[in-house]
């Protein structure tokens, strides 16, 4: 429904929005932007772990 | 039989303050969920969409901010014959109706003035009497709710209404940043704490399938949703936005929180607006906590909200404060009636304390880099002072009775056994005491020296013990059955956008 303003579907009168291919493609650049930002907190998650046993083992091991 | 029941209520007194990890437990959770939102989320469903969207401001003597808001909203990256701004004026006696008459002049036709000429009933009946107005006729398909002082970016709507082009979506909701400028130190603090509580939370959210509030300041709904909610938000409480969002869902419909729509707000800048916030904060997810008693822990075909993540996530917060008063008292009864088992059970809560703090501190910064470099000094201290020295102490035990050793020794002083177990049970009450610690910045900052004592204590204190004291004291008025008043946060048109 709604896509680049195609219309109708399900009675959404008048949606309008970019059209053509130009617009579509930066939505979809967007979209992979964005979903590379999120894929790259997985990164950054795993960055925080490892300092978190960084620490523990620092203080099991030698500052206990 | 005596000795059975002395173990037992040992043991009790343990599992109470090992108790006090489970909100931290629970924090460290749902920042794992943040981890995998790029393989749950709803990017996949979204689409180029751009419905003809009404924007709705409630406004009460916002003179100060809402002409820029205006502004921004016309300049928005978004078809102009698809956006309309409708103000609701609650019956404001400063220049609003100037102002957003003034608006309306300048953006003819984009801009409508409705005025209430009997206000302060609160933002709910402002919202219902702009709601009222707008699904009057059926140009409106979608409904964006925002506060008068936040500021969008230029992208902000458009990535709010891609998630729109899928029907299951009812509302979407977006990232709120702090964004006053100059800030100061308790901005600052709040800039760590929607980093913590907004991006990362609510992506968190996004992964269990449960949002647990649309932001105030930007909701964006579908007709569908709002015709479907009875054209109109709760009025009988201090939480309409999170009734909202739990009522969209109970209806069947998705919310989602989209975290790279951004929008700038102002945030309280003094402990005492923060407190007038919060306080209606609190009440109000008391409210919706009483309100939707059936609901926890059930779960339920049409929505997420009874799942045990979103219960837990829900309660760890709500119930934080009784939390730290509890493992408190019972260390110090731990203390006198066995110490050695009480040293070992402060040893294993700080411990994970310890652990969680520093897996969200540090991903938190990373989430958020922009912000957090501006933050960072807030977000190592939101624990405050002492507990940052515990969280140290528990880190590095042999290095910190080295460091303390030789600060006697330089000081020339010889630490009696006295002088040890009193700052034991300093430590032992600390959790519960650095609420009343944060409460004495409230109470100092109108004083003659409070911009100096006020910062100081909540920097010892914490910017968290402070939130849990505003906590606590908004439970003891809605048990006390306190009279409900909507205290507006004060706006002056700190807030913009970094560009």
């Amino acid at each position: 429904m709604g896509q680049d303003g195609e219309d109708g579907q399900g009675g959404d009168p008048g949606v309008s929005g970019a059209s053509g291919n130009g617009p579509s493609r930066s939505f979809d650049e967007e979209i992979r932007a964005a979903v590379r930002y999120e894929k790259g907190l997985f990164v950054k998650a795993m960055l925080a772990l490892a300092l978190v046993a960084l620490v523990a083992v620092l203080r099991f091991l030698l500052f206990a | 039989m005596a000795h059975d029941f002395g173990a037992a209520a040992e043991w009790v007194l343990v599992a109470l303050v090992i108790l006090a990890a489970g909100p931290q437990l629970a924090g460290s959770w749902q920042f794992l969920l943040v981890a995998v939102h790029f393989r749950r989320n709803h990017y996949a469903e979204c689409q180029p969409y751009f419905p003809r969207t009404a924007i709705l401001i409630p406004a009460w003597n916002e003179a100060a901010v809402v002409g820029n808001s205006i502004d921004h909203l016309m300049s928005l990256d978004y078809p102009e014959e698809a956006l309309r701004i409708f103000v609701v004026d609650d019956a404001s006696t400063d220049a609003t109706p100037e102002v957003v008459a003034a608006k309306a002049a300048r953006y003819s036709g984009r801009v409508v003035h409705l005025r209430r000429e009997r206000g302060g009933e609160g933002k709910a009946h402002t919202l219902n009497h702009g709601l009222s107005v707008i699904l009057g006729d059926d140009w409106m398909q979608a409904l964006l709710i925002m506060d008068a002082d936040v500021v969008y970016e230029r992208d902000t709507l458009r990535k709010m209404t891609r998630h729109l082009a899928d029907r299951n979506v009812g509302a979407v909701t977006a990232y709120i940043k702090e964004g006053s400028r100059p800030g100061n130190y308790l901005t600052r603090f709040i800039g760590y704490e929607y980093i913590t509580a907004q991006t990362a939370a609510r992506r968190s959210q996004n992964v269990i399938g449960a949002i647990a509030c649309l932001a105030g300041g930007a909701q964006l709904h579908s007709r569908a949703n709002l015709v479907l909610l009875g054209g109109r938000v709760d009025t009988s409480s201090l939480a309409e936005d999170t009734f909202t969002t739990f009522n969209t869902q109970i209806a069947g419909h998705r919310v989602v929180f989209e975290p790279h729509a951004t929008v700038w707000a102002e945030e309280p800048s003094t402990i005492v607006g923060l407190w007038k916030q919060r306080m209606r904060w609190a009440r109000g997810n008391f409210q919706v906590t009483v309100r939707f008693r059936r609901l926890w822990f059930h779960r339920s075909k049409g929505h997420h909200l009874g799942g045990i993540n979103f219960g837990v996530f829900w309660f760890c917060v709500f119930l934080l404060p009784f939390f730290m008063i509890t493992a408190s008292a019972s260390l110090v009864t731990l203390y006198f009636i066995n110490f050695p088992l009480a040293w070992r059970t402060f040893h294993v809560l700080w411990i994970t304390n310890a652990a969680t703090y520093l897996f969200i501190t540090t991903f938190s910064l990373l989430i958020d880099p922009a912000t957090g470099r501006r933050v960072w000094r807030e977000a190592v201290l939101f624990p405050g002072l002492v507990n940052l020295a515990v969280i140290v102490y528990t880190c590095f035990p042999r290095l910190c009775r080295w460091a303390t050793r030789d600060l006697f020794r330089l000081l020339q002083v010889v630490p009696t056994p006295l002088y040890a177990h009193s700052v034991i049970l300093l430590i032992y009450v600390w959790l519960a005491v650095s609420m009343a610690a944060a409460y004495l910045a409230k109470l100092a900052e109108p004083h003659k020296f409070g911009k100096i004592i006020s910062p100081a204590l909540v920097y010892v204190a914490g910017y968290g013990p402070l939130l849990c004291a505003c906590t606590f004291s908004a439970y003891v008025k809605e048990l006390r059955k306190a009279e409900m008043k909507w205290d507006k946060t004060e706006k002056t048109g700190k807030a913009a956008t970094p560009v």
